[in-house]
């Protein structure tokens, strides 16, 4: 009872007529969340495990516990190529800074548009939008490619941020608008006989109800970028520009001697701060917003 | 917007270009800037960093920039650039990309700077040759290798069994491996690997009845009863237990790390000589080199001592001349070659190889030694492969799978494998 | 919502602000993907080598694509199985697990971050191994049937079973389309539930009568999402087949049989034309997933 007060009011009612009416459902409950989290976890325990491991033991030895725990992987790792792990890090960390802003103006612009908006043309450019997600990029990466060296943009972050600033991930213009459709009208409405423009309504009311969803968007947008490798593989061939997905790969030659130690350990470091951006939004998935208080 | 920029953009870049390439001809001394490619791990990755310090340092002015991934990434970023026209100067290169990169005039002819600007003349002259594609010189050997396999001495010990030599035939060799997957104690640990699928050592087994993978004119070199033959051999040391079945030789997708000697499923692997130190790491117990079998005990070895990898030049290099001189400089140069040893093979040059023997550690030593003890187990070159021969390569092991499988049968599977490699290589042509 | 009336000339006037909030976008239509979009449809109807100037040969690659490749029939009937068990499976997992931890558990944020991990993962080498050590002859999986008696196969090496491991791989991943089911739930009006409890609703009709149906619009997104995602699926075959689409073609995703033609064979013209038919299949699709979705989706407007 004790946690009720701290937690929103959805949370509270649910799981307070819950708890009250079955506590076997609880424990049933708690029960399927712990195993179905072991499973989902083994893997990665597996991970950890073998970042730690001597390399011989690597894909012979299944259990969890090395044989002796070294930490050669780790520091082989950060120092091993020409260029330091700290370096890529700082590389994937300025790109996914830069999409997420990028995004999130971008797309919400784009995406207040489409679902609040009228104009000529709409369900046309609407559907373009969709059709730009379902081209496999294989195909239009070479084009793209001469065009970004005809700019001079090759060998820079340009390529893979810019389009972020364009709107380019129809994914998260197509999320917003779902969000944005599904907030009440009426509150819009108001606001325009009140003689609000568009510019307002879009800064003062659906943005600040839109926190889950942007916060859920700048979440992803770290998450695709921190691991997206074939732009950066592309796009950035000097060895001191490359990203963490990149420098892991480089760990690994399927023709020679490859680094295993190395690649588990950096990559399990490479999920460190992926986790701790999204337990740091998580909170504004959480606070969520009672959108029953606003309509009064 | 963007369009505007975009043609602006592309003039300055036009100009700038033009105004470079006037100016390319004087040879300026100062701010050189070359871009060189490599595929190889860490170690690669070191030492040739190193090496590269040295020529900076004696060539002030010139700055290399590296640029190095592993081999499954290093192709497609390489031809993404190549096909942008922005391939680096200098890029390392191998025979199953050659034709395709060379015969369509991506490549530097290197020809005109031999001997004068590349000390290669006391390089190996079959190996040299390897790197020509219709006569002219694309590719200059790095190191070269040889197959062979590689196997787990201590295990044989352990279980008692005679491990391949010199001299072991491909019978004798069967029978072993029947043996070695009964009698030893390691647990799923199997006498041989299934190799139908693989193109290498196909390749040294039809040089042993006197055929080749491609002849001098590009076309195949062997047909459907040498394919059926094959199969069948193999389908014999599946059923003796020689070789493990069809889903556990599945596991191995021919890298290092699925290998099925790192996984302790075989106490052998089929592999290239200079590979030695990767697998010696992943192992429990010693590791220790043979040739491959032999068809019949005075048989011919089927070998051949190849090059592992070459350097190119790109011909969209705005600097040949100063990418050249730096080919040459880790090729050639005493202080580069000591740097980079044998990590990318045995030097094709005698008088490097001398140079090296004494500097080289346990490993070093054991590739040495094994290509120098080849003999005549090791033939003259092949022709080189031509284009599409990696698309070849990839359906010898799909029609393998299918008759380890039991999709198909040895006949119809190899009967349908040439009819598609046929195919293959005229769509290519 | 206020409709467009008058005129043609009227409704552009009125359509402005619409435009203008569009820009950023148009931009990058225009100058990033429409050109090399259009490229693309060029290159489909050449032989293009990548090193040399492509060459028309008009539609003898769709005429190949229809009549003579065998890879192409099972690279369509791969992708086609992975698409149709491994979306609703995802979502399936999502929405439950959405619901469970939308109840107010103790230990919610951690469960939460939890069930997120696998996503975060991404897929990478280290995936790739880790498949392999489960789901191998002697993997992990195995052994845990082992305990029940059961004799389980090489799973990831087999090829009846391998694509079934990339379902599981993509269902692992539930993640993401979870964490989007669960701001949608956040956004559902606390106010409705309190009145469905005031009127003595049950929690099963409480979930069907306001949770799904506001949930709709969410629902739909992840579902038009993952599937286009499924359809386009690449680096999970890439990475555990190791690129060969193997074993027997059983993981040739589509996507990697596109990659494979462009860059592993230099044969980039009939890449291009195996992406197209690609386009217009998930478009179709697509388009039959809007035109339905008018007898279940509901907005709030």
């Amino acid at each position: 009872m004790l946690e009720t007060a701290a937690r929103p009011t959805s949370e509270l009612e649910l799981g307070d007529i819950g708890r009250r009416k079955n506590p076997t459902r609880g424990l049933m409950t708690h029960a399927v969340l712990v195993i179905g989290s072991l499973i989902t976890l083994y893997p990665l325990l597996w991970m950890l495990s073998a970042s730690f491991k001597p390399q011989n033991e690597m894909f012979a030895n299944d259990s969890l516990i090395p044989s002796h725990v070294t930490f050669d992987g780790y520091t082989s790792g950060w120092h091993g190529l020409s260029v330091g792990f700290d370096t890529f890090f700082m590389n994937s960390l300025v790109i996914s800074a830069l999409s997420i802003l990028g995004n999130l103006i971008a797309c919400s612009l784009t995406a207040f548009a489409f679902a609040r908006l009228q104009f000529v043309g709409r369900r046309v450019l609407f559907g373009i939008m969709l059709l730009t997600m379902m081209l496999p990029f294989h195909v239009t990466l070479i084009p793209q490619y001469v065009l970004f060296f005809k700019l001079g943009w090759v060998n820079t972050i340009l390529p893979l941020v810019v389009p972020k600033f364009l709107a380019s991930d129809a994914f998260f213009i197509f999320l917003m608008v779902q969000f944005f459709r599904s907030i009440p009208f009426e509150i819009q409405e108001s606001a325009m006989i009140d003689g609000c423009n568009p510019l307002q309504i879009y800064r003062h009311i659906i943005m600040p109800l839109s926190l889950p969803v942007m916060a859920t968007a700048a979440i992803f947008t770290f998450i695709f970028t921190w691991s997206d490798f074939f732009g950066p593989l592309v796009y950035l061939s000097d060895v001191r520009k490359y990203t963490v997905a990149l420098g892991l790969t480089t760990f690994v030659d399927s023709t020679g001697q490859s680094n295993w130690n190395g690649v588990f350990a950096m990559s399990c470091l490479a999920l460190v701060p992926v986790f701790l951006l999204f337990v740091f939004f998580q909170r504004y998935l959480i606070e969520g917003i009672a959108t029953s208080g606003l309509k009064r | 917007m963007t369009v505007r920029l975009d043609r602006r953009q592309f003039l300055a870049t036009g100009a700038a270009a033009a105004a470079y390439l006037g100016t390319a001809g004087f040879g300026r001394a100062d701010d050189i800037k070359l871009r060189m490619a490599w595929w190889g791990g860490q170690v690669r990755a070191q030492l040739t960093t190193k090496a590269l310090q040295v020529y900076t340092q004696a060539h002030p002015g010139t700055s290399v920039d590296t640029e190095y991934l592993g081999w499954d990434d290093y192709w497609p970023r390489l031809s993404t650039e190549t096909a942008g026209g922005n391939s680096p100067d200098v890029l390392q290169m191998d025979i199953e990309y050659l034709a395709d990169y060379a015969s369509r005039g991506v490549l530097l002819d290197l020809t005109p700077y031999v001997p004068s600007k590349l000390a290669v003349s006391d390089f190996d002259q079959p190996v040299l040759d390897n790197g020509k594609v219709d006569g002219k010189l694309y590719a200059i050997s790095a190191g070269v290798n040889a197959v062979s396999l590689l196997y787990n001495a201590t295990a044989y010990e352990e279980a008692g069994v005679t491990p391949p030599g010199h001299s072991t035939t491909w019978d004798e060799f069967a029978q072993n491996a029947a043996e070695f997957t009964k009698k030893t104690k390691r647990p799923g640990m199997y006498g041989s690997t299934d190799e139908s699928g693989a193109e290498p050592v196909l390749e040294t087994w039809l040089r042993q009845r006197g055929k080749q993978l491609y002849g001098t004119d590009g076309k195949l070199g062997y047909d459907e009863s040498d394919v059926t033959d094959w199969f069948k051999m193999w389908a014999d040391m599946r059923a003796s237990g020689a070789s493990p079945p069809a889903d556990v030789q599945a596991l191995d997708h021919g890298d290092v790390d699925t290998s099925l000697i790192a996984q302790g499923r075989s106490v052998l692997c089929f592999e290239n000589s200079n590979e030695y130190i990767a697998f010696a790491g992943l192992i429990k117990g010693e590791l220790a080199m043979a040739p491959y079998p032999k068809v019949g005990a005075s048989g011919k070895g089927g070998l051949y001592i190849k090059p592992s990898q070459f350097f190119s030049v790109s011909s969209q290099s705005k600097l040949p001349d100063a990418s050249v001189a730096l080919v040459n400089f880790l090729l050639t140069d005493p202080a580069a070659t000591a740097i980079l040893g044998t990590e990318r093979g045995i030097p094709s040059s005698a008088a490097t190889r001398d140079k090296l023997r004494p500097k080289l550690d346990k490993a070093g030593a054991l590739m040495l030694d094994y290509i120098s003890s080849l003999g005549d187990l090791a033939g003259p070159l092949p022709p080189p492969n031509p284009p599409g021969g990696g698309e070849v390569t990839t359906a010898l092991l799909k029609a393998s799978q299918a008759v380890a499988f039991g999709a198909s049968s040895p006949a119809d599977s190899a009967a349908s494998y040439i009819s598609t490699a046929k195919d293959i290589l005229s769509r290519a042509s | 919502m206020q409709s467009l009336e008058g005129t043609l000339a009227q409704r552009f006037r009125k359509s402005g602000a619409g435009y203008a909030f569009l820009t950023p976008w148009v931009i990058g239509l225009v100058g990033l993907t429409l050109g090399p979009t259009l490229v693309s449809l060029y290159l489909s109807f050449t032989q293009f080598n990548l090193f040399q100037p492509p060459k028309w040969i008009g539609a003898a690659n769709y005429v190949r694509i229809a009549t003579n490749d065998p890879a192409f029939m099972a690279s369509m009937g791969v992708t086609f199985v992975y698409v149709l068990f491994s979306v609703p499976l995802k979502l399936g997992f999502a929405l439950a697990l959405a619901m469970l931890l939308n109840r107010g558990i103790r230990g919610l944020p951690i469960y939460r971050a939890i069930f997120y991990l696998p996503s975060l993962l991404g897929s990478s080498v280290a995936i790739a191994i880790l498949w392999r050590e489960l789901f191998a002859g002697n993997g992990l999986i195995n052994g845990v049937l082992a305990n029940f008696g059961i004799q389980g196969p090489s799973w990831i090496s087999n090829p009846h079973y391998a694509l079934w491991t990339l379902v599981v791989l993509s269902v692992w991943q539930f993640g993401s389309p979870m964490v989007i089911f669960l701001a949608g739930l956040r956004q559902i009006p606390t106010d409705l539930y309190e009145a469905a409890s005031i009127d003595g609703a049950s929690n099963a009709r409480k979930f069907f009568s306001i949770t799904l149906p506001l949930l709709t619009p969410v629902v739909f997104f992840n579902f038009i999402v993952q599937m286009i995602d499924a359809f386009q699926s690449f680096t999970p075959a890439f990475i555990v087949s190791s690129g060969t689409g193997g074993p027997l073609n059983s993981t040739l995703f589509y996507a990697l049989y596109i990659y494979q033609e462009a860059f592993s064979f230099f044969h980039m013209g009939y890449a291009a034309a195996l992406a197209w038919i690609l386009l217009v299949l998930i478009a179709v699709f697509t388009a039959i997933a809007f035109l339905t979705s008018r007898f279940w989706v509901y907005y709030d407007a």
